[in-house]
């Protein structure tokens, strides 16, 4: 990452993000916060010179969070922490003053897991707590390298939202603390709605009937995009649905990619491109940016951070203010059902020499009133300006501030009533990675007419089931009254590379005996 | 048996025989350190399946898996695609350069040759880099310009339709002045008295280029191309440093997703496999490329019939210059 960056010093800082945004092109979920986080840090390196001492006092008005159950004093020690959040310095001075006698490395390692990954697989040379997000989590406690800090964190289990939990667990072990979430809403322009004469949409049929009269009245206007390159966001939606994609059974793991609750979403947002009603796109491409910029979409389906960084930073004079915030649609009335995109978790490698401390650090900077405040403040405040998942931080002040990217609205209604609404079921798999890639693959192919979308869904779910095997996993039989996923009617390319190289071999063959004739 | 003065005839042969060998060493070294090596560790990785800690013997089982594997496939059909286009593109350019400089009317010859080999000095990453800068309409006007035939919208040429021949784009910048090189030093070689026969006889410039010249170097040409083809498939560079400004596919070439296998997925012994296959191909690619390329008459002096070489036409020797060209380069 820091490779791209030297020497761009002339370019425009929007543009400089997008190099800064790099490294992290494939864990699209979180990328966006991070791109920004990165601008935003350097930024607040720049512009804020004294943050830590702003806001680092706790605040008086604890108004309703639960009394401190931290200890009050810990023995002397040193240990690393591997993060890639805006502030983190923040984070270990508000630490510091409770337990000055810890002491809190935070060295640049930038947001790539290539070198967790290898001092895990190496054993050793790894920091005592790492920052690793919720779809990457079952890939780093795969390879055994993540301690079991039940027994350290367990009696704080209460602070966090139980989803949270569950995202960090693994039967009874606990492998992290939940430190900030991603949970889905609705970021809309009231204006475009109102135009039109439409409100916002409550439900996804809503959504579509909404999607047809805001593209026929204007051409030029979509209702939203559908990334065809983001996994995570189609995880996201099937999420919401109640899609189960991965579940670690006593058989091996099940994938179930192409059950009937993903080929529901997916057919409605297949039927939304075929009426070309949404803009299939890219995102955090040069040109989805300017769409978004200049207020192409009427709304985006995304998280509770999507308007601090998937709109503020690309937005223009006209269109700064016109967005707001709101609860995303739903299924079907009743009780509201979200999902989470984005959010990492705060996590203990078994090499760790002090795994007391690291866990008690790991929970306090997520978990502590002054931890939380840290966390939820914004970040040219000096915070880290997430959406905590501590589940009292809407009880703290620092959380009902108003947005500047949402023209001053206070989101603090919604992304309480979002964070509380997610979904509890959904476990991923420890092929994150993996899975985003095919997606990307498969429905760009079915966008572009090359198959349908239930090939997709049937390939992905053949393919992904291939890639567990030969990442020596057990793989579970998917669930009955599916079919298996092997659609690959067409004979394997592997087939036309061979062909190919023995056409060429007989071309060589001819040529040479004609040489060899010649003379 | 032996006196100090005398060394017996064989023991001569013997000595002289292991000097060749001695020549061989630092080759041969640096040949099992760096080739030989770690193609034969990866074989060996590519018989097992890492599970969480430990690894487990599974035979030809991750070669099964890569048989099925549909987009490591579609990503050599891809670069093969990519090869041929840049070849066509590199070949065009760089014979017409040569032979613009190769023609009586060029002046300051040394100048453009060397502006037009410029180019493949500079290191691909670093090119990969600046055409990345010169593809985004925010910074390359001439690209924001081109908006205005796209309805307003802003022109993406690196979207996935374009992307390929984006890249083919960089590749034949970098490559058309290193064909070009070639193809120049090989028509300097061309005996000048053919030129002056063809002038008594009345051909025209454009004549002799077309009925001497490229036929005098088309043995050069054809190792360009297969070179140039075989050097495709290593495709990396321009897809993995536009990776930051555009969405590239992990799969995009097989390069790319063996890099990928190891450091994001994580699965070592898959990585492994994948490069087994890769090097195979490329193996026999350039077995072919041997085949074709190479000197018949070295073949054919171990035959009975010698004269046969000593009869052959002078021209036909142009085949043994362009492969010490390609060692050279």
């Amino acid at each position: 990452m820091l490779s791209n960056t030297r020497g761009l010093g002339d370019i425009p800082i929007s543009e400089r993000a997008r190099f800064l945004a790099s490294s992290r092109k494939r864990r699209p979920g979180v990328r966006a916060r991070r791109v920004a986080v990165a601008a935003a840090a350097l930024l607040a390196a720049a512009l804020v010179l004294a943050p830590a001492a702003a806001f680092a006092a706790p605040s008086s008005s604890s108004g309703g969070y639960p009394p401190n159950t931290f200890p009050a004093t810990a023995p002397s020690t040193t240990i690393t922490w591997w993060t890639f959040t805006a502030n983190a310095k923040s984070q270990v001075a508000a630490f510091n003053k409770v337990y000055p006698n810890i002491h809190v490395d935070t060295p640049l390692v930038g947001s790539d897991y290539t070198k967790l990954t290898t001092v895990v697989k190496g054993g050793s040379g790894g920091p005592d707590v790492a920052e690793i997000e919720y779809e990457y989590l079952p890939k780093f406690i795969a390879t055994g390298g993540i301690l079991d800090i039940s027994k350290y964190v367990d009696k704080y289990k209460n602070l966090f939202y139980p989803w949270t939990w569950t995202q960090v667990s693994q039967g009874s072990a606990v492998y992290g603390v939940p430190q900030d979430v991603g949970p889905t809403a609705l970021t809309y322009q009231p204006a475009v709605f109102a135009k039109d004469g439409l409100t916002v949409p409550k439900t996804w049929a809503e959504f579509a009937a909404d999607a047809r009269v805001i593209h026929d009245k204007n051409p030029k206007q979509y209702i939203t995009y559908v990334p065809l390159n983001d996994g995570a966001w189609w995880t996201m939606l099937y999420w919401q649905a109640g899609a189960v994609m991965f579940k670690n059974t006593s058989q091996g793991w099940q994938v179930d990619l192409n059950s009937s609750v993903v080929k529901k979403v997916t057919d409605y947002w297949a039927g939304l491109i075929k009426d070309g009603l949404v803009d299939p796109t890219q995102d955090w491409t040069p040109s989805w940016e300017n769409s978004v910029g200049q207020g192409t979409y009427a709304a985006m389906a995304g998280a509770t951070w999507t308007p601090d960084y998937m709109v503020h930073p690309f937005s223009n004079a006209a269109t700064a203010n016109a967005w707001r915030m709101t609860d995303f649609p739903q299924w079907s009335t009743g009780d509201p059902v979200g999902a989470n995109v984005g959010g990492a978790s705060n996590v203990v490698l078994k090499q760790s020499k002090h795994p007391a401390a690291a866990a008690l650090f790991a929970a306090w900077i997520d978990g502590s009133q002054q931890g939380v405040t840290t966390r939820i403040t914004s970040v040219d405040k000096g915070g880290q300006g997430m959406t905590a998942a501590a589940s009292n931080s809407d009880l703290l002040p620092a959380f009902s501030a108003p947005s500047s990217a949402l023209g001053g609205q206070d989101p603090s209604p919604v992304i309480s009533k979002a964070a509380a609404s997610v979904n509890p079921n959904y476990q991923w798999s420890p092929w994150s990675d993996y899975v985003f890639n095919e997606m990307t693959i498969e429905f760009t192919k079915a966008a572009n007419g090359n198959e349908t979308w239930n090939q997709a869904l049937d390939n992905l779910q053949h393919n992904v089931s291939v890639f567990g095997a030969s990442m020596g996993y057990t793989m579970a039989p998917a669930p009955s009254g599916q079919s298996s996923g092997s659609a690959e009617s067409a004979p394997s390319p592997a087939l036309w590379v061979v062909i190919g190289l023995a056409v060429l071999a007989i071309a060589a063959f001819i040529y040479r005996r004609r040489l060899t004739a010649e003379s | 048996m032996s006196t100090s003065s005398a060394v017996p005839a064989s023991l001569v042969r013997r000595r002289i025989a292991r000097i060749p060998l001695g020549l061989l060493i630092p080759f041969a070294v640096v040949f099992v350190l760096f080739f030989l090596g770690p193609f034969l560790y990866a074989l060996w990785l590519s018989f097992f399946v890492e599970s969480g800690d430990k690894s487990v013997f599974v035979g030809l089982q991750n070669y099964v898996v890569a048989w099925q594997d549909t987009e490591f496939w579609t990503s050599f059909l891809r670069v093969a695609w990519y090869g041929v286009t840049a070849v066509v593109v590199m070949l065009v350019f760089g014979l017409g350069l040569s032979l613009l400089l190769d023609s009586p009317f060029a002046r300051t010859k040394t100048l453009f040759r060397l502006v037009y080999f410029l180019p493949y000095a500079v290191p691909g990453v670093i090119a990969a880099l600046m055409w990345g800068f010169l593809y985004s309409p925010q910074l390359n006007h001439l690209i924001g310009a081109l908006s205005a035939f796209n309805g307003g919208h802003a022109v993406n040429l690196l979207s996935s339709g374009t992307l390929l021949y984006a890249i083919v784009n960089m590749a034949a910048w970098g490559g058309t002045g290193y064909t070009m090189t070639i193809y120049f030093a090989s028509l300097t070689s061309i005996p000048v008295e053919l030129y002056e026969a063809a002038r008594l006889d009345g051909a025209s410039e454009w004549q002799i280029a077309r009925m001497i010249k490229i036929p005098m170097i088309r043995s050069t040409i054809l190792m360009t191309v297969v070179l140039s083809l075989i050097g495709s498939l290593q495709l990396f560079n321009e897809p993995y440093v536009l990776k930051s400004i555009t969405d590239v596919p992990w799969n995009y070439t097989p390069n790319l997703e063996i890099f990928n296998m190891a450091f994001t997925y994580g699965n070592f012994t898959y990585s492994a496999t994948l490069s087994i296959l890769l090097a195979v191909t490329t193996f026999i690619l350039s077995l072919l490329f041997m085949l074709v390329t190479s000197e018949t008459r070295t073949r054919r002096s171990k035959a009975p019939v010698v004269e046969a070489a000593a009869a052959r036409p002078t021209t036909d020797h142009q085949g043994a210059r362009p492969i010490q060209i390609g060692v050279d380069a």
